[in-house]
């Protein structure tokens, strides 16, 4: 028992040190501290982790949603905030694409947590997927003077067709 | 609530409240600790380890920092986060305090049965089994399964988000409300059961108690018999063979209740410096050890052996007695009372000065010879001057503050004067030379009830403690008082014939009872006692040393018992017996739960007397005694018992065709031979109600 208690607190304590310092070990290797990496987990939500989304979803655009977006005629750009570890983000991600493809005037940019961080601080946005919308001049639509967030995957096609038109 | 209890109540709430500071917009979530916590609760201020593991491990790291900082606690103070600190930990504490706040009798703590559980301990295996799915499962499918389903993520995340983004369905949101409810159900059942079986950081937890350096000792003291700390323990462990289970989680719910300190924490630096709040090591203690009966403290035992020395006890006649006037003298009954002339009474002095009756002129040994011829000297005179005491008047001068038993106890005193009678000059020598103290105890509707006779037998001794009770009284509710007046030798009722041979013959039946009856007491089954119901219930437990291991035997003429057998219902641990000879014969299956349970069946039989056939130290004989006893006190003395030795008394053996012993005897249709067991005493119980009733 001696033995073993001093190997664990030896383990321990260079597990902790090579996790704070940064000396990742393992298949991957990712960029930045464990601690840091931790705080990015800890701080933005994945909904679907907590059962609040559905995982899975269907990509294809419904007829309604289609017969919808024929008729936007002026240019609508959509921020979609993902990260690595989301495992929704790249279901909203390719309904997304399907909406930039049936209609041109609607464009998107993929706004990453591990890079792009400071988008998320800017915006407030802690739960991921989360989609934002700016009109033509750059300015993003707000819904009773909050910032207007589609959050999450369920009904998505519906939600973001909704917003689309409230940009104009 | 104990003290560690209370601190550990504060501590979960303040690590709660600390750990979810997020409403003040606090946060520190590159922090992580051995604590079940969701960080996906708007307030949460720390990650949640296994959640970051999961996180990690997707990214296909080795999650050095979670299991280093995990490590860094488990280390120094071992599972202890799970008992003081962890939210879900709390909660499920909380449940088990809601749980007995709506049991019965929950000052008095749940004992757990006894039974060693043969079966290994599998919980940890459980525990490793999960970690090791949430590893698996979250490498396979590249996502947090765990979260999807984790108990505390519904309560601290799914259920706030729901509130305040409105209500959705999916799935998963139905399976994780499931398992919650479940999960609580479990809780309500088996206290901690996520911390028991499931939980997946105790998968880590539970084996750092063994290595820690935070430690509970055991100080090596005999606990056996006891097991409070088992039964307080909310994960069931065998504290005093294991105190740093990998079940544990440093509660302290066992230091806070064990009656004796044997349980403390200490520190243990990798086994080489060890900081023990105790310095023994643990002794190996024989397990059958016989104490035999100091005499110390135990009433009466050192003034008897005084007595011996002076007067040996062949040397001691009857007739001694009246040497010495302060004793007693035989006096003349004075004629006026209502009795013939020359009619005799011996009566203690005190008495005759009392009622101021002149002793006779005659010198003693002609008067013993005059009796003997069966002639009585004729030569008494009148009573001389005899003043009657005004006794309403000096009764009505009584202080208040005097109570009114001792009021009733003086009055009766007064009045019961007249009804003496003469007694057997054998009885009187019987009588005179009863060593055992015996309590007898009168129930009537008046002082004028009590058999004169009994006030004779009554006087005749210095050994029987008599007491009167008014039927009415409230001290007299417990007695039979259906036939007044209701006579209770050593609290049995006498049903007999109230003439002098047949009490001086219960005197004798209870003389053997107490001659051969020891009272045993288990030791080891005394440890850890809080309630000390014998002592409570009985003076003589006072002075009976209680110790801590062996068994202690004590004949019950040596200690003053009058083998009333409230100590054996009262005794809820069992520890007290008796035995029916002077070998320790020990029955560790003994138990009258069954009997206790039907008490108030058994306080509805008629009056009976049992005779008990029963043979000297042997097993089955103590039983059938105990259950006697038992069966005696509950049914408020109404079954009354006689015992029988088969080995000295063969001839009744055979008169009333005893076919095995142990034997509960009351006629030849209704009695038990053979195994007298719990079951055959109650059956037989009723039938003697539906006999009788």
């Amino acid at each position: 028992m001696k033995v073993s208690s001093i190997v664990a607190f030896i383990l321990a304590f260079v597990l902790l040190i090579s996790g704070i310092y940064g000396l990742n070990i393992g298949p991957v290797s990712l960029e930045g501290r464990q601690y840091e990496q931790a705080k990015q987990i800890g701080s933005y939500i994945c909904l679907s982790c907590i059962g609040l989304t559905g995982s899975t979803v269907s990509h294809t655009l419904t007829e309604d949603t289609l017969n919808r977006l024929k008729k936007i005629d002026y240019p609508v750009k959509i921020w979609i905030f993902t990260s690595n570890d989301c495992p929704t983000c790249p279901d909203a991600k390719a309904i997304i694409l399907n909406f930039t493809l049936e209609n041109s005037n609607i464009t998107y940019e993929e706004i990453r947590l591990e890079t792009q961080g400071q988008f998320f601080d800017a915006y407030a946005v802690s739960e991921l997927p989360t989609l934002i919308f700016f009109n033509k001049d750059g300015i993003v639509l707000r819904k009773d003077n909050f910032i207007h967030k589609v959050v999450g995957i369920d009904n998505l096609q519906k939600k973001v067709i909704e917003a689309i038109e409230m940009v104009s | 609530m104990g003290k560690i209890k209370r601190i550990r109540t504060i501590s979960q709430s303040l690590s709660l409240i600390i750990i979810n500071l997020g409403f003040l917009g606090i946060f520190f979530k590159h922090l992580t600790g051995p604590v079940f916590n969701c960080y996906a609760c708007p307030w949460a201020s720390i990650s949640c380890p296994i959640g970051l593991l999961q996180n990690f491990v997707m990214n296909g790291q080795v999650p050095t920092y979670v299991l280093g900082t995990m490590g860094a606690v488990f280390v120094f103070i071992g599972s202890a986060f799970c008992g003081w600190v962890c939210p879900f930990g709390f909660l499920q504490d909380a449940i088990t305090f809601v749980k007995s706040l709506f049991k019965k009798n929950s000052k008095k703590i749940k004992r757990k049965p006894q039974i060693k559980n043969k079966s290994k301990d599998l919980s940890l295996i459980t525990r490793l089994i999960v970690l090791l799915a949430i590893l698996v499962l979250a490498i396979r499918y590249v996502d947090t399964i765990f979260c999807k389903l984790c108990p505390i993520g519904t309560i601290e995340a799914t259920f706030p988000y729901q509130v305040a983004n409105g209500f959705s369905y999916n799935i998963w949101l139905g399976a994780r409300i499931a398992i919650l409810i479940l999960l609580i159900i479990m809780f309500f059942i088996v206290s901690r059961f996520w911390c028991r079986y499931l939980c997946p950081i105790g998968a880590l937890a539970g084996p750092s108690n063994k290595i820690s350096i935070l430690k509970l000792f055991h100080s090596g003291k005999n606990c056996e018999g006891c097991s409070i700390c088992k039964d307080v323990c909310p994960l069931d462990i065998e504290v005093v063979e294991d105190p740093n289970s990998t079940r544990c989680t440093r509660c302290g719910d066992c230091v806070d209740k064990c009656p004796k300190g044997n349980l403390a924490f200490g520190l243990d630096l990798f086994g080489l410096v060890t900081i023990s709040p105790f310095k023994k090591k643990k002794e190996k203690v024989s397990e059958k050890k016989l104490v035999t009966p100091s005499s110390e403290g135990i009433p009466g035992s050192n003034e008897k052996q005084t007595d011996s020395n002076i007067i040996p006890p062949e040397e001691r006649d009857i007739l001694d007695e009246f040497k010495y006037r302060e004793k007693g003298t035989l006096v003349e009954r004075p004629a006026y009372m209502g009795f013939k002339r020359g009619e005799r009474v011996y009566l203690p002095y005190e008495e005759v000065k009392k009622i101021g009756i002149r002793p006779p002129k005659t010198s003693l040994p002609v008067l013993l010879k005059q009796y003997s011829e069966g002639r009585l000297a004729e030569d008494y005179n009148a009573p001389e001057a005899f003043v009657e005491e005004k006794l309403e008047e000096k009764l009505s001068e009584t202080p208040k503050s005097i109570p009114k038993e001792e009021v009733d106890k003086k009055h009766f005193e007064k009045f019961r004067v007249a009804n003496r009678t003469e007694l057997h000059i054998d009885h009187l020598k019987y009588l005179k030379e009863l060593d055992i103290p015996i309590e007898i105890k009168a129930i009537a509707n008046n002082n004028k009830e009590v058999p004169a006779v009994l006030l004779a037998i009554i006087d005749a001794s210095n050994q029987i403690n008599f007491e009167y009770l008014n039927a009415r009284d409230q001290k007299a509710e417990w007695y039979y008082k259906d036939s007044l007046p209701s006579i209770y030798f050593n609290g049995k009722y006498y049903s007999g014939l109230l003439s002098e041979d047949e009490l001086i013959y219960k005197i004798k039946l209870e003389r053997y009872i107490l001659d051969n009856v020891s009272l045993v007491i288990d030791y080891t089954r005394c440890i850890g006692c809080n309630n000390q119901s014998c002592k409570k219930v009985c003076p003589i437990f006072k002075n009976i040393p209680i110790l801590n291991e062996g068994y202690g035997i004590y004949p019950l003429a040596k200690i003053g018992c009058s083998l009333c057998g409230k100590c054996l219902i009262e005794c809820d641990r069992g520890g007290i017996s008796f035995i029916f000879g002077e070998k320790l014969v020990i029955d560790s299956n003994f138990s009258i739960d069954m009997i206790k349970k039907n008490k108030e069946l058994i306080s509805t039989i008629y009056p009976e007397t049992v005779m008990l056939f029963l043979e000297k130290n042997k097993k089955h004989s103590n039983r059938a005694l105990n259950f006697t006893i038992a069966l005696s006190y509950l049914s408020h003395g109404k079954l009354s018992y006689q015992i029988i030795d088969i080995v000295k008394n063969q001839e009744a053996v055979l008169k009333k065709k005893i076919g095995a012993i142990p034997c509960f005897w009351i006629s030849e249709k209704v009695q038990i031979s053979g195994m007298v067991s719990e079951s055959s005493i109650l059956a037989f119980i009723r039938k003697i109600s539906k006999w009788k009733g």
